[in-house]
Parts: structure tokens; C-alpha cells; sequence
């Protein structure tokens, strides 16, 4: 049984730590980085005496654990992760103690957050928030081991899509340029969602926090930092659709500024939410024309994560450190007050340049 | 020369699955036979600039990656595979766009291979045949002087590969157009005059 556990630890856990290595440092920069600690209590103060807060907090909890749900779910549809079928050997107790620790350990997130809650509510008396904190904590846990428990039973083969579709009076004739926002719609909702969800929230929370203190406009370029790396994954999904779903398009005599355009239009549409809000709810706080640069200095960013995305020389795991090293060099450019324009000049190079030279030797591993 | 291939090679994980040193190609219909894995779609979607590969593949003096080259040159799969939430209407539509297809050239297309009676529907809800006949169509759209047709006479009801030899001749007829066609059976299609047939084997293609 150890040896089960270690094999789940290193295939599933450690690598959803090391995937997400980004994510978590984004998590860590908003929760040490912008709050202190005695924010940090006063927040919970407020969450222990209000039960509105404390649902929003267990719905953020949850969210998190569908991201780890659907982490380990695609991982097991995976041709090398095929061997972890075999875990159906055991017996069922066997089995659930084992995704218990595995739901446990991706929780941790969260988790040591929720202890830090029940620590201050039992200090505070606050028995009933406690009990709340807790049971959340243990029904997203075992919401996934029942999540788990049930794509184990089915054959690997199984896809465990989550899709929907529209009704019939909803058909558009849709512009190509459309055709990716269609798939995450269809076929990635999950990964739309949640990154649309991390992605709005940075914005609203960076809103919200710019005039509480002596913040400059650097506060804002950190959350475009943000959101484009919050779109990684939605730019490599780009680059598989087209190449698995389309690679016939290659056929087409699309010349590389046609191409380009199409790949800013349909950046800029994934990106309407965060730009609208952006729009509106900083517009008293910034000049337009420093909204402006903000949008240009987004698009920019994940145009060149597009690109990126054509290097074959690179393994998954080398881009992933690549990435992380790169947002914190862009996090140090931006605090040291480099012009916008001037980085984003350099990311639309860069990326257009990848696009350019790289598009058409790029072949998805057979 | 049409086609002048030098020095090519392709590989997949570094596995060499096809390499031609020398081999030249002239208009006309042309046949290639091979069993299955041979390398045929590899070759033809090297030609229409769909994969990379190493060494020379030229169409009249041209790179298949020039955008020049592509207008020339289409290709229809031997098993497409588009996303399966648009519609056939919203990838043709696209593909005759881009291709510069003449007006009304698309209308005659789905009409002549039956695709109009279901293209507003999406692709997930087609048979492997009707998705077929969607490739089909997107293999004549514009004015290319090459159509490449991977395994065209495989899924399509006996009615279809009528039709298709019929716009085949019609358009090599009308605009000189010439055509690759490819196959893993070593029969030759009765009803079409083939200029050669080429040989695709032991990772290679020579001329029978």
C-alpha cells in the first residue's frame, strides 16, 4: 500500500504542484505580497461574523477543488497515466483512503488557509464558522474522491468531458475567427471558467485595493501580468485546437499579417471581460490613455505566450520554468517602472517573431 | 515540371517514414498506391504545407509554405477531422474565402456532392462519409492547378465516387487542373484516364 501512495504521490501530486508552479506564486504574491498579516486577520474577522462571506470563501474553496479535479480527471485520460488503472486491484477501503490522501494533499492550498480560519474562529468563540470552515473543507475533499473514485471505475478510454450544448435557435453562422472561443465553450468550460474566473478577480481585487493605500499604476500592470499568465493554458489549448482540429487550415494561403490580426482579434475577444471591467471600474482611477497602453500591454503578453507556445526545442516542464522565471523578471520590469509601450513593443516582437519563424516547422508530438 | 522532389526526408520522433532522393512529376492524373502507413498522406501533406519536413519539395519553382503556392495546391484528407460543434457551412465558407473561390463555386460543390442536404448542421452529427464529402468539397474550392485527394474513394457510397469521377474530368477538362490521387488498394479506378502511377514502398516513391 506504501508503495501505491508513493506512486500517486509522485505521479498525480507532484505534478500538479510542478504544473501549476505559476499559479501558486500568483497565489502567494496576492496573499503575502499585497496583505499583511494583520490584513489577513481582519479579513477572517470579517468572515467569521458574516455568513455571506464565509459561503463566498467556501465557494472559492470549491472552485479550487474543481481545478484539481479536473487535473487529476485529464491526467487519467492520459496514454501514461494509464497504469494508474490498475489501482482498481485494491479493494474499495484501499482505494478511498488512497484518493483521500491524494484530494488531501491538492488541498493544501486552501486547507492551511482553513486552519489559520479555525485557529482565529476558536479563539473568537466562533463555533458555528468553525464548523462551516471545516465541512466545506471536508466536502470538497470528498467530493473528489467521489469524482476520482467514479472515472477509475470507467475504462481509461472514457472521456470525462464536460460540455453542454446550445439550443438549436442559438445557431450563428460563426466567423473562423470564432471557431477557438466555440471549442473552450463547448469543450473546455472548466478551464474557461476558472481561468476567467482567477483572471476577473485579479482585476476587481486590484480595483479594489488601489485606492486603499499609496499604490501607483504599477499596481495595474501586475494584474495584467497576471491575467496573461492565468491564459497560459488557454494559449496552449490554442495551439493544440488548431493543429489537432484544424491542421488542414494550413492548406490555406492566409498570409502571416492575416493570421496575426485574427490572433489579436481573437485574444481580444477571450479578453473582453477583464478589458471591460478594467475599463470601467478603473476609468476614475487611470488616464485613458494609460488604459490604453494597459490594453495594448495585455495582448501583447499573451501573444507572446502564443508563440512561445511553438518552441519544440523546449519540453513542457523547460517551458514551464522558462515561464515562471519570465513572470518574475516582467513582475521586476514593471516595478522598476519600464514604460509599457516599450515592453510591450518587445512582447509583440518576440511573439510575432516565434509565430513567424516557428509556425510552420511546428508539429504536435506524435 | 510540375513537381520536382529532392533530397526529402520526412520523420516522426525520429523514425524516418518516407525519404525520396530524386523524383519529378509532370501535370496530368496521377496515381499513388501503397499500403496503409506507406507514407502517401505523409507526401501530400508535406506538398500542400500542412507538415514540415527536410530537403526540397517544390510545386512550379515554389516552396509548399509560400502563400502563392498554397493557392495552388489543395488537398482533401483521407480522414478529416474538423472540431465537431461548427458547422460544414462555417468551415467551407471560411476555406472559400481564403482559397478565393469564384462566386457560386461553393453552392455548386455542396450541391453536386450532396453536402448542402446537411451542412447547417454541426459536424459532430455527421457520418464518417458525409464529413467525407465535406473534404471533398474543400479540395476543388478555388482555382488551384493541383488537387491532391488522400484516398478518395474510401467511405463514400458508389453514387459519390460517380460524382467524383465526374467533377475529377470536368476539371481537369475545363481548367487543366491536375490531380494526385491515392489509394491502399491496388486497383485502378475504371473510369478515370491516369497519366502514372507511382509506387509508394519500402519509404520511398518511384514511378511504376
Amino acid at each position: 500500500m506504501r508503495a501505491v501512495f508513493i506512486i500517486f504521490q509522485r505521479a498525480i501530486v507532484w505534478d500538479y504542484y510542478r504544473k501549476n508552479v505559476l499559479f501558486l506564486l500568483v497565489i502567494v504574491l496576492f496573499a503575502f505580497g499585497f496583505l499583511s498579516g494583520q490584513e489577513h486577520q481582519t479579513i477572517v474577522k470579517q468572515a467569521l461574523n458574516s455568513p455571506k462571506l464565509l459561503v463566498y470563501t467556501g465557494f472559492l474553496w470549491l472552485l479550487h477543488g474543481v481545478k484539481t479535479y479536473l487535473f487529476i480527471l485529464r491526467s487519467l485520460g492520459q496514454p501514461e497515466f494509464r497504469f494508474l488503472f490498475h489501482l482498481r486491484l485494491l479493494n474499495l477501503w484501499q482505494r478511498l483512503v488512497l484518493w483521500g490522501y491524494v484530494s488531501f494533499m491538492l488541498s493544501q492550498l486552501t486547507f492551511l488557509y482553513a486552519i489559520f480560519m479555525v485557529v482565529i474562529g476558536f479563539i473568537l468563540g466562533k463555533l458555528m464558522s468553525v464548523v462551516f470552515i471545516l465541512s466545506s473543507q471536508l466536502f470538497v475533499m470528498f467530493l473528489g474522491v467521489f469524482i476520482y473514485e467514479r472515472r477509475i471505475r470507467q475504462t481509461p478510454e472514457a472521456k470525462a468531458i464536460f460540455s453542454f450544448s446550445f439550443p438549436q435557435f442559438f445557431k450563428f453562422r460563426l466567423p473562423a475567427v470564432l471557431f477557438y472561443h466555440k471549442y473552450l465553450l463547448y469543450k473546455e468550460p472548466i478551464l474557461l471558467l476558472l481561468t476567467k474566473f482567477f483572471s476577473i478577480f485579479s482585476v476587481l481585487f486590484m480595483v479594489w485595493l488601489f485606492p486603499t493605500d499609496e499604490y501607483d499604476h504599477r499596481l495595474f500592470s501586475i494584474a495584467a501580468v497576471i491575467i496573461a499568465v492565468s491564459h497560459l493554458r488557454i494559449c496552449s489549448q490554442y495551439v493544440y485546437f488548431h493543429n489537432s482540429h484544424l491542421a488542414v487550415f494550413n492548406n490555406l494561403p492566409l498570409g502571416f499579417w492575416y493570421k496575426s490580426i485574427m490572433l489579436v482579434i481573437g485574444y481580444f475577444i477571450l479578453l473582453l471581460p477583464e478589458i471591460y471591467l478594467f475599463m470601467v471600474r478603473a476609468q476614475p482611477l487611470v488616464s485613458l490613455s494609460y488604459a490604453f497602453a494597459w490594453l495594448i500591454f495585455v495582448i501583447s503578453l499573451v501573444v507572446f505566450i502564443h508563440g512561445f507556445q511553438y518552441l519544440q526545442t523546449l519540453s513542457d516542464d523547460s517551458k514551464m520554468q522558462y515561464f515562471f522565471f519570465g513572470f518574475v523578471f516582467v513582475l521586476l520590469l514593471v516595478m522598476y517602472k519600464v514604460p509599457l509601450f516599450l515592453l510591450s513593443s518587445f512582447f509583440f516582437l518576440c511573439g510575432f517573431g516565434l509565430l513567424k519563424k516557428l509556425e510552420n516547422d511546428y508539429e504536435p508530438v506524435q | 515540371m510540375m513537381l520536382e522532389v529532392n533530397q526529402f526526408r520526412k520523420k516522426y520522433n525520429q523514425h524516418l517514414v518516407l525519404e525520396i532522393s530524386e523524383l519529378r512529376i509532370s501535370e496530368g492524373i496521377h496515381w499513388f498506391v501503397g499500403k496503409n502507413g506507406s507514407g502517401k498522406s505523409t507526401f501530400f501533406k508535406s506538398l500542400a504545407g500542412i507538415i514540415p519536413f527536410e530537403g526540397s519539395l517544390l510545386f512550379q519553382n515554389m516552396s509548399p509554405h509560400d502563400q502563392k503556392c498554397k493557392f495552388l495546391v489543395n488537398y482533401s484528407e483521407a480522414e478529416p477531422k474538423y472540431p465537431d460543434f461548427v458547422t460544414a457551412k462555417d468551415i467551407l465558407t471560411f476555406i472559400a474565402y481564403a482559397k478565393k473561390a469564384p462566386s457560386g463555386q461553393l453552392a455548386d460543390l455542396v450541391s453536386h456532392f450532396g453536402v448542402v442536404d446537411y451542412w447547417e448542421n454541426n459536424i459532430g452529427t455527421y457520418s464518417s462519409g458525409m464529413l467525407k464529402k465535406v473534404s471533398l468539397v474543400s479540395g476543388f474550392l478555388g482555382r488551384p492547378q493541383l488537387i491532391i485527394l488522400d484516398e478518395p474513394f474510401i467511405l463514400v457510397d458508389a453514387t459519390s465516387i460517380d460524382k467524383l469521377y465526374e467533377i475529377v474530368a470536368r476539371t481537369q477538362a475545363e481548367h487543366g487542373t491536375s490531380f494526385f490521387l491515392s489509394s491502399h488498394q491496388d486497383l485502378l479506378p475504371e473510369k478515370l484516364k491516369i497519366d502514372s502511377v507511382f509506387i509508394v514502398d519500402n519509404k520511398t516513391i518511384v514511378k511504376q
